[in-house]
């Protein structure tokens, strides 16, 4: 099941690219195929399958979820986004 | 016009300053004031136990205000005063706390307000021996207050502005300076109003190495004194209780720093919400209309990176370096950009063009007011125009005889004369969202006062409101007369909560409740008892931060806020703090503020949103079907209220902590 992650602010500058599409039925496991699928990613954004504490995570843009088994549906948007919203 | 100052007439000083307790360590244990009608100025000890209650910066501002200020006193009134405050962390090593905040009446809230910048002037003023700097009374002509903190007392002046007066900030700040340079000496650092402010817009900023005391009006209550610049100079010592712990703090405070915490705004800045708010349909356009637009790629830090950047700067003593710089097509410099200005200046006023964008940027830090009121008034008129509400050509005029004093039009005494002399409109014949002509003959137009529209610009859109009557009322995007930051309250729950309840009005800084909103603390678009609750610890630990002084970017880099926080103080002060005794100083100040407007005649009905934002659903993107109710946002303010011990209706007790501290010190009115 395909799951769309678009990325803004520092995680698309470290990716280099807007939209990844991977596969994942649930957060976790979508998480761990970005992670795969973009190695820029893997660290400072995304720890074994688990969002940095720096980042955040919407679903569809309409809330935020972290949880690793959070089951996602088919062409779900994940919106990748930095924590510190301020400015 | 009282007594004027005496121009170039060394003001009197009285000191040495006697104290009861031992002065805590990072604090001088005084303050500065200076009385520009007479041209006195004393030396005035600062209790400890009144530094541990109120910190520095916001907070210890707050207490200076109520101390110095009697309530009912008007904004622009010679009797009203501007406190500087400093802190306790500024000469240290620790990253980013190079800052002072500048507290006052706001001429544009008629409430408190307090705006923060940071750099060397800070640090000067420290190191005259100050840890704040009162300013009461008015000169009888433009004047600049130069204080010379190299000595065992403060030596205080004030001079003609001579030239000075007229020019842009940043032009007054280099001809002050050079004014007074002189060889094998040390230099000072000077703050300044800009034009606006001496035309007494009532959203005027201060100004200092291009940084500005942005919000609220201060360079308005500056410019109502005829006080152009105020320069320091000083190099007094103010050691910390602690200095191996202090060092040892700043060096992993400065290494945590440059971690990904911070990552967002080194690499893009605080643009970088534009595209990300765009997506989330929470980014206001077109004077809060819509919530997404349809030039946010062309505007966003992405596309500015790419096509015009030019350089990164940070404030004196930041690691971080947040400030980035771009240039416009075909022209000479860089403008420095915030969201902020990029949403007020762009998406909110419906201009897509970045190089218009940063233009308009340019002329308001020209001019010295603050991009977000100048954005949110300049889409209000746009849209009342649009309406057929307001006719450019023949607008209402802002003068109210029926309106308190205080609350009638600010222009100064000569400003009449200066019109005549020129005769000239920035106006274009048409005024519209998304024309670029439009918002840079309004800019200009409201930072001189032209007749006509510009005379009501410079008023913001609250008093706006008020004179062209009707509906107007029900869009004007303001909150206690404070213009609206660049987040969809509809869809943005908390921090609708936050703009409702802020002692400065519609603010984000002061609130921080978006980090609720875009967290899993809260559902953003179903605001709630447990969104208010979490919006209290965001505006505890704003107000923190703003009173310790540290930047709120840090904030992403402690692990344990209040226990972390509360070592680097006590290693500064000698202090044997604890987080929970921060947490409660904190909440203190929050409520002191909030008495101080209580004092100045708040309502509980101040505390609301204009009635766009109630009722009615968003209808774009991902906020589709957002909807504010009236009921919501009253479930929450009790909620906040409840929280934070206050009355039901946001009344603070008198009994309560920060009530307390500030009622026995404040005189009454007419002292």
């Amino acid at each position: 099941m395909s799951v769309v992650f678009e990325l803004y602010g520092p995680a698309r500058r470290r990716a280099g690219q807007a939209e990844i599409t991977v596969d994942g039925r649930t957060v976790g496991e979508a998480l761990r195929h970005l992670e795969a699928a973009c190695p820029p990613l893997a660290g400072p954004v995304i720890q074994n399958g688990h969002l940095s504490c720096h980042y955040r995570l919407s679903l569809n843009g309409r809330r935020f979820v972290s949880d690793p088994g959070h089951p996602l549906a088919a062409a779900d948007r994940l919106i990748l986004l930095s924590a510190e919203a301020g400015g | 016009m009282a007594e004027a100052a005496s121009a170039g007439k060394p003001a009197s000083t009285s000191g040495p300053v006697p104290g009861d307790e031992p002065t805590p360590g990072g604090y001088h244990g005084r303050y500065l004031r200076v009385d520009l009608t007479t041209g006195s100025s004393r030396l005035i000890p600062l209790e400890a136990t009144i530094l541990r209650r109120f910190i520095g910066g916001s907070g210890l501002g707050t207490w200076l205000l109520a101390r110095e200020q009697p309530a009912g006193t008007q904004p622009l009134a010679p009797a009203a005063c501007v406190v500087f405050a400093f802190s306790p962390l500024v000469g240290t090593p620790l990253t980013t706390s190079a800052k002072f905040a500048v507290v006052s009446l706001s001429p544009l809230t008629q409430r408190l307000n307090d705006a923060l910048s940071s750099s060397y002037f800070a640090l000067a003023a420290k190191g005259a021996g100050l840890d704040a700097l009162v300013i009461t009374g008015a000169c009888d002509h433009p004047s600049v207050l130069i204080i010379d903190g190299e000595g065992d007392q403060p030596a205080v002046r004030v001079e003609p502005a001579g030239p000075l007066w007229g020019l842009t900030a940043a032009a007054a700040e280099s001809g002050l300076k050079e004014r007074l340079r002189r060889p094998d000496s040390p230099g000072y650092h000077t703050a300044a109003i800009g034009p606006a402010g001496e035309r007494r817009v009532r959203f005027a900023t201060l100004s200092h190495d291009g940084r500005h005391a942005g919000r609220g009006g201060t360079g308005a209550v500056l410019g109502a004194k005829f006080l152009k610049a105020v320069a320091v100079r000083g190099s007094r010592q103010a050691p910390p209780a602690h200095p191996a712990r202090v060092h040892a703090a700043a060096k992993d405070l400065s290494r945590r720093s440059f971690g990904p915490a911070t990552e967002k705004y080194r690499e893009l800045g605080t643009a970088a919400n534009l595209l990300v708010f765009n997506r989330l349909a929470v980014l206001p356009t077109r004077n809060f209309q819509e919530s997404t637009f349809e030039d946010a790629a062309a505007l966003s830090a992405e596309n500015l990176a790419a096509t015009r950047h030019k350089t990164r700067r940070s404030c004196a003593a930041c690691t971080i370096g947040c400030e980035h710089v771009y240039g416009m097509k075909g022209k000479k410099g860089g403008v420095r950009l915030e969201y902020e200005s990029l949403f007020a200046l762009g998406s909110l006023c419906g201009v897509g063009d970045p190089d218009a964008v940063l233009e308009a940027v340019r002329l308001c830090d020209e001019m010295g007011m603050d991009t977000i009121s100048a954005g949110g008034t300049i889409a209000f008129a746009l849209e009342c125009i649009q309406r057929g509400l307001l006719d450019p050509a023949a607008p209402p005029s802002p003068l109210d005889p029926a309106a308190p004093p205080g609350q009638q039009m600010a222009s100064p005494p000569e400003e009449p004369a200066r019109r005549a002399a020129t005769g000239k409109t920035s106006l274009p014949a048409d005024l519209r969202f998304g024309d670029a002509a439009s918002l840079h003959g309004m800019l200009r137009a409201m930072g001189r006062r032209e007749p006509g529209l510009g005379q009501l610009l410079a008023e913001g859109s609250r008093r706006m409101a008020a004179v062209i009557g009707g509906e107007a009322t029900s869009f004007a995007p303001h909150v206690k007369g404070l213009e609206i930051p660049g987040y969809e309250p509809r869809a943005l729950q908390a921090m609708a909560l936050g703009f409702a309840v802020g002692t400065r009005g519609a603010d984000h800084n002061r609130s921080s409740a978006y980090e609720v909103d875009f967290s899993e603390e809260g559902d953003r678009l179903h605001g709630d008892a447990t969104t208010a609750i979490a919006a209290v610890a965001t505006e505890d630990r704003a107000v923190l931060m703003d009173s310790l002084i540290l930047c709120k970017f840090l904030r992403g880099v402690f692990t344990d806020f209040y226990g972390e926080n509360a070592e680097l103080l006590a290693a500064v002060t000698g202090w044997d703090l604890t987080a929970e005794e921060l947490r409660r100083t904190a909440g203190r100040i929050v409520t002191a503020r909030r008495w101080f407007n209580q004092q100045e005649g708040w309502t509980p009905g101040e505390d609301t949103l204009p009635d766009r934002f109630f009722d009615t659903p968003l209808t774009q993107g991902a906020s589709r079907g957002a909807v504010l109710t009236r009921l919501q946002l009253a479930a929450m303010k009790s909620s906040y209220y409840q929280a934070r011990g206050w009355t039901l209706d946001g009344h603070v007790p008198d009994n309560v902590q920060g009530a307390e501290d500030l009622s026995w010190t404040r005189p009454a009115p007419g002292l």
